[in-house]
């Protein structure tokens, strides 16, 4: 099965680190979408149906808890499953995540593996990991 | 509470974050080397506990280096080179991440601010707690943390 992810962060840097660690784990990609915010991540999304979205948490314009909470509210995205990648640690914020629907964490910096390991326990349900919100 | 947190310790967990994030090989080293070019300065301000800032300088030519191994491309790429701010201030994110879980414990809330990257002179030195890295080429790397008033980090 071949998917259609989108990459929200506002480094380009980043953006192409989890391009590049998506094909790296293997995953069978169809389109890769970019935005450099949550703002353009639903603009993006109102003409783009996505499997996937990994998103920054700290943005300009719009965060990504401000995106998970406007995909929660739109109906249409509530179901689109949202793995944040981040480099903030606090355990809190990841509890506060998983009440507002996100399926997993993969803190910065990571490894390949470890971004297959959640990608999977996300999209195929695998019990594998420990990352998952 | 905010744990202390000394040069050594600032100089590691950067060690660490390089090597993980961009296979950057380095340590620390006093006296450090002069830096090699240009300088830039990426920052960013921290909240939780305590509130402070913390940044990372390095040679222009260091963090196009730092762009080349984030993306996986040739140094010589004009690519790497034109994202070296971007790969900078990625890298003080991430290396945030691993300060403020050492300075408040994985319990506590914090807030990690997005990066800023501007060019620095080479002579004026950050206050605050301050580290000198050296890579295995002889770029140097100078981590500070800063906390906002003034007290232990």
């Amino acid at each position: 099965m071949s998917y259609r992810v989108l990459i929200v962060d506002d480094s380009s840097v980043v953006r192409t680190m989890v391009r590049k660690a998506a094909s790296m784990a293997g995953l069978d990609i169809e389109e890769v979408h970019e935005a450099g915010n949550g703002r353009e991540a639903l603009e993006l999304l109102k003409s783009h149906w996505v499997d996937i979205v990994f998103t920054d948490l700290h943005m300009p314009e719009m965060t990504g808890i401000e995106l998970v909470e406007a995909m929660a509210r739109s109906g249409v995205l509530a179901t689109t499953p949202v793995v944040v990648v981040s480099s903030d640690p606090s355990a809190s914020r990841i509890e506060e995540l998983r009440h507002l629907g996100v399926r997993a964490y993969l803190k910065k910096p990571f490894r390949p593996e470890g971004f297959r390991a959640i990608v999977e326990e996300v999209l195929h349900g695998s019990k594998e990991t420990s990352d998952a919100c | 509470m905010p744990a202390d947190l000394t040069a050594d310790r600032l100089s590691e967990l950067a060690v660490e974050t390089l090597e993980e994030a961009a296979f950057v090989f380095a340590e620390a080293a006093d006296p450090p080397p002069p830096f090699a070019g240009d300088v830039l300065e990426a920052r960013l301000h921290y909240s939780g506990p305590a509130r402070g800032v913390l940044g990372l300088r390095a040679s222009s030519g260091f963090a196009a280096g730092l762009a080349a191994n984030m993306l996986g491309a040739d140094c010589a790429d004009p690519e790497s080179d034109r994202r070296s701010a971007d790969a900078l201030g990625e890298m003080v994110n991430m290396l945030a991440g691993a300060v403020l879980l050492e300075l408040f414990g994985p319990d506590s809330k914090a807030s990690i601010g997005v990066p800023t990257v501007k060019p620095v002179s080479q002579d004026s030195a950050p206050a605050g707690c301050l580290a000198h890295l050296a890579t295995e080429e002889g770029d140097r790397l100078d981590v500070f943390l800063r906390p906002a008033n003034g007290g232990p980090p």
